[in-house]
């Protein structure tokens, strides 16, 4: 089994190496990720080796889910205990094209959530969220465990409870 | 008389965005009247029309980009969230054996429990 260690991107890692073969998620990791991070837009977790260099990647972002104020207003009687709850986006996710298949991925998101979890002992926050591009995508997210906000899935964003 | 040309003043928030290589291209439809607007708005400030587009969409961008990120859900939305905290699923099989995975592949340096 493949044998990585999950740190913070820095200048140092040869991400040029990483081409998971998503021509929007490669510009992103190639060009992006590093002045986005130094910005505080998001953290760009990397999986590495000095043998591999960058193998795959994620970042995350805070997130905050509010009840459409204008619905609820409408409806008024819908008795929700809170209006705005705070959590996490699992934002980009990718992993080289040479090591997909091996649930290189999936453990990927497992390290999302247990960044997550550690957040949330000191910050807050209460799910993890995605927002899959394709009903595949959703899927493969469902089978992790998130679950669809929306019953009829016409957007695919999910959640996933941090508990 | 042609316009002087004055060089390009970012606003300080703008200024991350102007340093650097402009080396994309971006095609976009706009109305005849306001291509025609913006490139007389242009020439006023003395800038060519990609000097002001960059300013002004830089100078826009830098401050929405830093605004921290906002769902806005559907009240059904909500509930299925609040539902979905008050009783979480149990784990699939899949995110078990990912889990698993995870702490096998990452080591020391997993953030798994």
């Amino acid at each position: 089994m493949i044998r990585l260690i999950i740190e913070l991107l820095t200048a140092a890692h040869e991400v040029a190496v990483c081409v998971t073969g998503d021509s929007a998620i490669d510009e992103y990791l190639h060009r992006l990720a590093l002045a986005e991070q130094a910005r505080g837009l998001a953290a760009v977790h990397v999986a590495t080796s000095e043998a591999l260099g960058v193998v795959g990647f994620f970042t995350l972002s805070p997130l905050s889910l509010r009840v459409d104020e204008n619905l609820e207003r409408v409806l008024a009687t819908t008795g929700l205990p809170y209006r705005q709850l705070g959590g996490y986006l699992l934002g980009r996710l990718g992993v080289d094209k040479d090591h997909q298949g091996k649930g290189v991925g999936a453990a990927l998101v497992s390290e999302a959530i247990g960044i997550a979890r550690a957040q949330q002992t000191t910050a807050g926050g209460v799910f993890l969220a995605v927002d899959p591009k394709t009903t595949e995508l959703a899927a493969w997210y469902r089978r992790l465990g998130f679950a669809p906000l929306e019953p009829n899935q016409r957007r695919l964003r999910m959640v996933f409870p941090l508990r | 008389m042609k316009p002087r040309r004055r060089p390009v003043i970012a606003s300080t928030t703008a200024t991350p965005y102007l340093d650097l290589k402009a080396d994309e291209r971006q095609e976009l439809r706009l109305p005849a009247l306001l291509k025609d607007h913006i490139a007389r708005v242009a020439a006023q400030q003395g800038s060519s029309v990609s000097e002001y587009m960059l300013r002004v969409l830089a100078a826009d961008v830098s401050v929405e980009i830093a605004k921290p990120i906002e769902w806005h859900l559907s009240a059904p939305e909500f509930k299925v969230l609040l539902d979905l905290l008050k009783n979480p699923p149990p784990e699939t099989k899949y995110m078990a054996a990912a889990r698993a995975r995870a702490k096998k592949i990452f080591g020391a340096s997993s953030h798994v429990r």
